[in-house]
């Protein structure tokens, strides 16, 4: 599979526990990008 | 590679306080005698019972007369339930109930009533004998409703055995020599409290309705605390708690129990003068919790937590116990079920729990006393959803208990659950470092970190690679960051390399961007 065609999901949580959860489960089939407060779900978006 | 998408996502809910219940009262099997004279009716019940036990091991046996059914317990036969037909030649089942229970049967079964007749005329004939049935089924039934029927028969033999066994195992706190008066018509309710109550060495005396516990009061006035039933015959709990309350003041503890937990009916309770309430059904541990909380020491909540803990100290858990203690706090298996069975992750989320939520209930603490509900809201919240994914129920009860009042903002009310969620806390602190510790030493693989030697150009790309997943907020970055680590051969500065790690593990990339750039400053 072509690396560059993987779809980008950004998962936005204060909870870094919910973030381990979502980077466990998803991270072998896309790329996550993570952040823990809006402001900074907003720079990445 | 095949074509198509695969798309997996993970919803974290909370765990209903129902779901708790209905587990609880999950039925592992039981033995079941029908007593039925028509040969039909008998097969039926017979068939429905054991098609609906599929999953599960009953046993049943039939007999077709009251008389039958009187031999087989006289002859020592142990059932945990009884399905009796009322309408039987010779002796109807009405009758034999009230045989059976005069055999004074140490593990008396419940017996469930059946009849095709009008089943308010079964109930009064039970009301004139002064008997009860577990329950009333009126023919035909549906497989369901027997099924219904049995289960919360069947169900609540396997509560006492579970809650049994765990309140033995439990015993953190001692109680001992504490008075107790328990005031409670349920005769069900009745015996398995005192049976708990006397498991630790609480002296407890019984109450039928609230006229008794009046005038038990008046006899000997000194129990340490009452557990008060709100409804009950003759005189309910509300009004028995007023009469003591204007005869004696309010310096006894009384504590409501009551299956009702509107809040309507919390502050009916609060009005007449109760001092807490616990719910129905009964939770033993929060039971324990709030006879400690109240009969311990009356005036000083905070020196409570304290004594409970150095008890719980004092009593460190052994590591055989740690099994035992798991399940009893944590449900490990609920927890690895919620993350498809990953247990590395769930070892990790057992790790930040233990970093960021012990000193909780401190934090908790001192918001609610600086009248800060926006905070103790917001911590409330996340400890419940942080509880939620671990599995343990019971904080996350407590830490929903807590929100809730913040949310209402009624301060008071959730100071009153401080010392029962720091309890809880305390318990599963305890059995997080069992379990840790425990896998740490089943799978002892060596953790020593092998320096590799890399080149300096070797090391700068890893040193780049993970600046580049810094700056993109990229979950790599963590891997990134383990690669890096392994190639660091001389300590630069172990402070700010552990900062960085931490920085990296909260997610937090922008401080760990700064971080990495103070260690390994960025070149041309």
């Amino acid at each position: 599979m072509n690396n560059s065609k993987r779809a980008v999901i950004l998962a936005v949580d204060d909870a870094p526990e919910v973030l381990d959860i979502i980077k466990e489960t998803l991270a072998a089939d896309y790329d996550i990008k993570l952040a823990t407060r809006g402001e900074i779900a907003l720079k990445i978006a | 590679m095949g074509i198509g998408s695969t798309f997996g996502f993970c919803l974290t809910f909370d765990i209903s306080t129902e779901k708790a219940v209905e587990k609880i009262i999950h039925v592992d099997g039981g033995r079941v005698l029908i007593v039925d004279d028509n040969d039909a009716s008998r097969e039926i019940i017979a068939k429905q019972v054991v098609a609906h036990g599929f999953d599960v091991d009953v046993e049943v046996e039939v007999v077709m007369s009251g008389k039958q059914a009187l031999a087989c317990l006289a002859k020592g036969k142990l059932f945990d339930a009884i399905i009796m037909d009322w309408k039987m030649p010779e002796l109807d089942g009405v009758e034999t109930l009230r045989e059976i229970n005069a055999l004074h049967l140490t593990n008396s079964p419940f017996v469930i009533m059946a009849t095709a007749y009008d089943s308010h005329d079964l109930e009064n004939e039970l009301v004139v004998q002064n008997l009860t049935a577990a329950n009333i089924l009126t023919k035909p039934f549906s497989a369901s409703s027997l099924w219904d029927a049995l289960n919360s028969c069947l169900g609540t033999v396997q509560e006492i055995k579970q809650e049994v066994e765990t309140l033995v195992t439990d015993k953190q706190i001692s109680l001992e020599g504490v008075r107790v008066l328990l005031v409670e018509d349920n005769q069900f309710n009745q015996e398995l409290a005192l049976e708990l109550l006397d498991m630790r060495g609480i002296i407890a005396d019984l109450a039928e309705n609230g006229r008794e516990a009046v005038e038990l009061v008046a006899k000997n006035n000194n129990y340490d605390i009452v557990l008060m039933d709100c409804e009950m015959p003759i005189m309910d709990g509300y009004t028995a708690t007023q009469k003591i309350r204007a005869e004696w003041g309010s310096e006894l503890p009384i504590i409501a129990m009551t299956a009702n937990v509107m809040a309507d009916d919390i502050e009916r309770a609060k009005k007449s003068g109760m001092n807490d309430h616990i719910a129905k059904p009964i939770n033993f541990e929060a039971m324990m919790a709030t006879i400690a909380k109240w009969a311990l020491n009356t005036h000083n909540v905070s020196s409570n937590i304290e004594k409970i803990t150095e008890s719980i100290k004092a009593n460190p858990v052994t590591k055989q116990d740690s099994n035992i203690m798991t399940n009893a706090h944590i449900d490990v298996q609920a927890g690895l079920k919620m993350l498809t069975g990953n247990k590395d992750l769930y070892m990790r989320l057992l790790k930040r729990f233990k970093e960021n939520f012990s000193d909780s209930i401190v934090q908790l603490t001192s918001f609610l006393e600086a009248n800060n509900l926006e905070e103790a809201t917001c911590l409330a919240h996340t400890i419940k959803g942080t509880s939620a994914n671990i599995g343990t129920i019971t904080l996350q009860t407590f830490a929903a208990k807590i929100e809730k009042y913040c949310h209402d903002e009624d301060i008071k009310q959730a100071q009153d659950v401080l010392p029962d969620i720091q309890l809880s806390l305390n318990h599963v602190l305890i059995e997080i470092d069992n379990f840790l510790n425990s896998e740490n030493t089943t799978e002892d693989e060596p953790v020593i970190q092998q320096s590799k030697a890399v080149s300096p150009e070797e090391f700068n790309t890893l040193v780049q690679i993970l600046r580049e997943n810094l700056e993109n907020y990229d979950s790599n970055s963590e891997a990134a960051f383990l690669d890096l680590s392994k190639a660091v051969f001389i300590e630069k500065d172990k402070l700010a390399l552990d900062k960085l790690a931490s920085s990296i593990e909260d997610y937090d990339f922008e401080q760990a961007l700064i971080g990495l750039n103070i260690c390994y400053p960025e070149q041309g």
